[in-house]
């Protein structure tokens, strides 16, 4: 009895060395464990084996195919982890090889700054206003307290648009390219009673000639707040938290006092060059401050122009050049880059 | 926190519709979560006065009585057991068909004899306990009637919620004196009468040993002798059952109904079973235990509070009464317990022991101490009245007062904050209805004294907010013309983002290009001098006369930024520009956003893994059809042949509705040729003012998920090349709308074994049903129609 079961053991052993697969296994198993296979034959014969004999014989088949089984079990966890090795051998690559990459283009400086200053501004509560390119001298002018003959309107070369057959030239209000977003203010104030919060991004035209600080097109923001008990400290204080927003908590900055018609008092702001840091360099002109733009106190004509009760309400103007801090964040030497659509250079901005 | 509008006008004269009263409480502060009609009015809806008209013995049974009852508008036959039952009797009459709480009162047969309905005693009808017989009612009740409208059960009880500042609105009578602020009508509080009105009701000095004043800051026992425990009167049940409370015996009734009122908890206990007859308040000694009236018994350590005898706990103090020492019927003598425990600690207790009572959740939110008077003398004012009850002896532990600190305000502030101009005697009228009290004023500051019951009250805060809510939030800024709007044109703010983008991340840069052009621009590329694009807006000091006029369209500018970057060697190029274009309408000049891009060489650049695909004009229709999808823009594209500029059969017009909104092609290599341009370029060019114009924000609604598995089917066939794809795909979309899910091309084959003017395609279709799984015969059926259809509209053969 015991021969047959260790030949059968034997047997197994042999059978299970050459198995390689699931498949194999799976005969091995009908053929040791099966309904034909030599155990269960075996085991039909306990019926001829005599009484008292027999619960041994049977605890002994018992042990035998427990033993059979774990042994085919052992194999299959051995083929597993050979097939799995294999796959890990076969999956070996050189891992610096580039990835499949989805194209990326990019977006130009421009875009990426006008975000950032749209976001900035909606962030402090500002609304978002469009405007229009071509304006009137009612808006880029008049109404921003520059009258006809006023100085600061030759200082400004702005671009007329020519008469045309049908439309006869209309001397008191000549159509124009704004030299200005400020036009922003006045058609704000025109359509909508304060309170009044917002910002205005858009192109301005200036007869220029090109060179590298200056375009004939070129991008301003500005900034309108009109509302009661507005002062010159909401003023500072909104500009500086964009400061520091833009350029970072520690910028240092300062106002000065300028002049512009459609403010007063009316102010300049400057950051510190961020490259020398007051030492003076090429950047700021060796003056160790950076201009970001003008800003001041809505001038109450203007007001009194537009509708708007200037006992009642007061309110702060800014204008920026975008154009300007484009070029000082990304350290860009030449506006006409700008607008070259050199691939080179507008895929620096991603 | 429940109350019912009856109990309510108790307290309030007031009249008012539901939704007025939900009002009042909403604008007041108090959140109404449900209002429904009293549950016993729901149950006796059915039940109607009836009166017996003729009443002889049942010929069967001896006890059983057959009654012709007249209940208003028919006379019907009852058989009733009842042994009142007579002629002339008034009673409840339930017709048959109805409910009486979970009984369906049927028409039967009892003993041989129909019954038609049902007489009712009170404790059928949930009353009373009394089912000695049918209920009487009086002779001059209306047959006909309502029970409900008889005994006035037709309440209304309204769910809300207090927030966990106001402890005084878990009180009927706070809601009341909250209203009465809110609408400034006056409260018809009945005052209860002092202890010493009693004349028999003496101090005593023995009754409560108060040991742990800190947690326990008052404590009034009150010996109330004489008790008759039975059942409440109607009135007083009523009360209780309308917000949902079950009626007891009296005096557990009478606490449960002072605490309604009140909002501060009491407890009665039973005097003979306190172990040396009297009260002692105390931490519990640890591993004591009590048998509390959830009959669970609590291990106790040394950090609760207790109610004790002398031997033993008798109750959680302001959580749970112990089981010994509660009334029972066979009760003569009770201590009232009224008193104010510390709300920490009381929380605390209840969070371990998990015991969540009507008593604790008032007690954790900060009673006020001198409420304890007032319930102490409701109470025993309703004792002697329903319970016959002797009131003999008290003793009031109150060892410090609670001083509650006055409370300034500034008009100034008040108005500053509120967007008001309130007068000081407006402010002073307003928090005078909630029994503010003036200290003290001058013409800015007003001091206030807080009346007990509003512990919440401390801070200048606190009293421009009673301000404000009695002045309405709504009303604030009404007299203002001010309306603040947003002046951001949020779809062209969010769309313009959405197009840069998704150009950006599929390969595109983005150019900017001057606005000025020369009037030439236009005519390289064959534009006729009507098209829109030659109506030039002209500069009358051009810097130069390549910038003599307004740009009309991006693409020249693109066109020239494409040839500078094939000179500085690019092969593969993709641009974009989004900006304005101008133009000169009936003398007008008009900007336009418009959206232009260009695309030169490789579609993808060369890698190791994938192939390079050449850009076609395929590669443009994708991007923008991708793009228009993003923006929930439904377009068809269709072949078109009218544009100079493009070349024929490679120029696709963009649709929506009636109006072009754009154009995709390739740009006619003849015109490219001007340029010095080798290579194919395609195009596309959209006007986004008209996409914004016919935006709609996308409507997302989830449509259910369909859980029975998807089936794909593929159908090919040879087809004259004249047959468009869509006209193709529309008829098989046709055949069915329900199973048919998705349709696509994903094979076109032409060349060998197909004739030279046909082309083979294969469509690919997703196919399922949200009624269950298709069997094979559902999709057999479905792939016949279809081919059937194909066949029936086009010349096609099956592959």
């Amino acid at each position: 009895m015991n021969r047959e079961f260790d030949d059968l053991l034997h047997e197994l052993k042999q059978s299970l060395k050459i198995a390689e697969n699931d498949y194999d296994l799976n005969n091995i198993r009908s053929q040791f464990l099966g309904k034909k296979s030599r155990i269960s034959k075996m085991m039909k014969q306990i019926g001829s084996i005599e009484p008292a004999k027999r619960p041994l014989f049977g605890k002994k088949i018992n042990e035998i195919k427990q033993q059979i089984d774990s042994l085919i079990v052992s194999r299959a966890d051995e083929i597993e982890q050979h097939q799995y090795e294999e796959t890990l051998a076969k999956e070996q690559v050189d891992l610096t090889m580039p990835g499949v990459q989805p194209p990326v283009g990019s977006l130009h400086p421009l875009t990426l700054m006008r975000r950032e200053l749209e976001d900035i501004f909606i962030s402090l509560g500002f609304d978002v206003v469009e405007g229009y390119d071509i304006e009137d001298e009612y808006h880029n002018f008049d109404a921003l307290n520059t009258p006809e003959n006023h100085p600061a309107r030759n200082e400004m070369d702005t671009f007329y648009i020519k008469a045309s057959n049908t439309r006869p030239k209309q001397s008191n209000n000549r159509l124009l390219l704004r030299s200005q977003t400020s036009t922003m203010q006045v058609r704000t104030m025109e359509n909508n009673q304060p309170p009044i919060k917002m910002v205005s991004i858009g192109r301005c035209y200036r007869n220029d000639k090109p060179d590298k600080s200056h375009s004939p097109f070129f991008h301003q923001m500005e900034g309108l707040t009109v509302d009661e008990g507005i002062n010159f400290l909401d003023l500072r204080d909104i500009l500086i938290k964009f400061a520091r927003l833009m350029f970072g908590e520690s910028i240092q900055w300062r106002f000065r006092p300028h002049y512009f018609p459609f403010t007063e008092p009316s102010a300049e702001f400057d950051i510190r060059c961020f490259k020398c840091y007051g030492e003076g360099c090429s950047i700021c002109k060796q003056s160790g401050w950076i201009e970001i733009g003008g800003a001041g106190m809505v001038d109450t004509n203007v007001f009194d122009i537009v509708g708007i009760d200037s006992e009642k309400y007061t309110g702060y103007a800014f204008g920026l050049g975008i154009d300007r801090i484009t070029m000082l964040k990304y350290r860009i030497p030449d506006i006409r880059l700008l607008f070259e659509n050199d691939l080179r250079f507008l895929e620096q901005f991603r | 926190m429940k109350f019912s509008v009856k109990w309510l006008r108790d307290y309030i004269n007031i009249d008012l519709s539901v939704e007025e009263l939900s009002d009042a409480l909403t604008f007041s502060g108090i959140e109404v979560e449900n209002v429904e009609i009293s549950p016993l009015a729901k149950e006796l809806e059915s039940v109607v006065i009836a009166r017996v008209v003729e009443c002889k013995p049942h010929p069967r049974k001896d006890s059983l009585y057959i009654c012709m009852v007249d209940e208003g508008t028919e006379v019907r036959q009852v058989v009733c057991g009842a042994p009142n039952t007579r002629i002339g009797i008034k009673t409840a009459y339930i017709p048959s068909g109805k409910h009486l709480c979970d009984l369906h009162v049927k028409k039967a047969e009892i003993k041989g004899v129909l019954s038609d309905g049902m007489l009712c005693s009170e404790q059928e009808l949930g009353l009373s306990n009394d089912h000695k017989g049918i209920i009487e009612l009086p002779g001059d009740t209306c047959v006909g009637g309502k029970i409900v409208d008889y005994f006035e059960l037709d309440d209304v009880t309204f769910d809300v919620e207090i927030t966990p500042n106001r402890p005084d609105l878990l009180a009927i009578r706070g809601i009341a004196r909250d209203i009465s602020a809110n609408l400034n009508i006056d409260t018809n509080f009945k005052e209860v009468k002092e202890l010493d009105f009693y004349p028999d009701l003496t101090p005593s000095e023995h009754l409560v040993e108060n040991l742990a004043d800190r947690l326990c800051p008052r404590y009034l026992g009150t010996v109330i002798n004489n008790v008759v425990i039975k059942e409440s009167p109607l009135w007083l049940k009523k009360r209780l059952q309308a917000i949902g409370v079950k009626p007891v015996n009296n005096v557990v009734d009478i606490s449960n109904f002072v605490m309604m009122e009140y909002g501060h908890p009491l407890h009665a206990f039973d005097i003979d079973k306190l172990s040396g007859r009297k009260i002692i308040v105390r931490k519990a000694h640890k591993g004591e235990k009590i048998e509390a009236l959830d009959h669970r018994t609590y291990s106790l350590s040394d950090q609760e509070l207790v109610i004790a005898d002398s031997e033993k706990p008798v109750a959680i103090a302001g959580i749970i009464g112990g089981v010994d020492s509660s009334i029972t019927e066979s009760t003569t003598s009770i201590l009232l317990e009224t008193a104010n425990f510390d709300y920490a600690s009381i929380r605390k207790t209840s969070k371990k022991f998990k015991i969540f009572t009507d008593s604790s959740y008032r007690f954790e939110r900060n009673l006020s101490s001198d409420t304890v008077p007032f319930i102490a003398s409701k109470a025993i004012e309703m004792i002697i009245d329903l319970c016959q009850g002797k009131p003999i002896s008290y003793q009031d532990s109150y060892p410090s007062r609670e001083i509650l600190s006055d409370v300034g305000l500034r008009i100034s502030r008040t108005n500053q904050l509120l967007a008001t101009n309130l007068t000081k005697e407006e402010i002073i009228a307003y928090l005078e209805r909630l029994q503010l009290k003036v200290i003290d004023s001058t013409d800015e500051r007003i001091k206030f004294s807080i009346p007990h019951f509003r512990k919440d009250l401390t801070r200048e805060i606190d009293l421009i907010e009673e301000v404000i809510r009695l002045y309405g939030y709504n009303r604030v800024g009404q007299d203002s013309k001010v309306v603040t709007k947003s002046l951001t044109d949020k779809k062209r703010f969010k769309i313009t983002r959405q197009i840069t983008d998704f150009l950006f991340y599929n390969g595109f840069s983005e150019a900017i290009n001057s606005s000025f052009t020369d009037k030439n621009s236009t005519e390289t590329l064959k534009i006729t001098e009507e098209d829109y694009r030659n109506s030039f807006i002209d500069i009358e000091n051009p810097i130069g006369v390549d910038s003599s006029v307004m740009r009309t369209s991006l693409l020249p500018g693109l066109l020239k930024n494409v040839m500078l970057n094939i000179s500085n060697g690019r092969e593969d190029i993709k641009m974009f520009e989004i900006g304005k274009i101008y133009y000169d309408c009936h003398d007008k000049p008009e900007e336009k956003v418009f959206l232009t891009g260009v695309i030169v060489g490789n579609n993808n650049p060369k890698h190791w893994q994938i192939n390079v695909h050449n850009s076609d004009i395929f590669s443009v229709k994708g991007i923008v059809q991708s793009l228009l999808d993003c923006l929930n823009k439904r377009v068809t594209y269709i072949a078109t042949e009218n544009s100079s500029y493009l070349q024929k059969g490679q120029e696709i017009k963009i649709i929506s509705g009636e109006k072009i909104i754009g154009e995709i092609g390739k740009l006619d290599p003849l015109i490219a040729k001007k340029f010095d341009l080798q290579q194919p370029l395609y195009l596309f060019d959209i006007n986004v003012d008209l996409i914004l114009e016919l935006y709609r924000e996308k409507d997302l609604v989830y449509t259910e998920v369909v859980r029975y598995p998807e089936v794909e089917r593929d159908i090919s066939f040879i087809v004259s090349k004249k047959i468009s794809h869509s006209n193709l795909l529309d008829t098989i979309k046709s055949v069915d709308t329900d199973y048919i899910k998705e349709v696509r091309l994903i094979d076109q084959f032409k060349g060998k074994n197909i004739p030279e003017d046909c082309r083979s395609l294969t469509y690919r279709l997703k196919l399922s049903s949200s009624a269950g799984t298709l069997t094979d015969n559902d999709i057999q059926q479905l792939m016949n129609n279809i081919f059937a259809k194909l066949s029936a509209e086009y010349t096609i053969n099956k592959r």
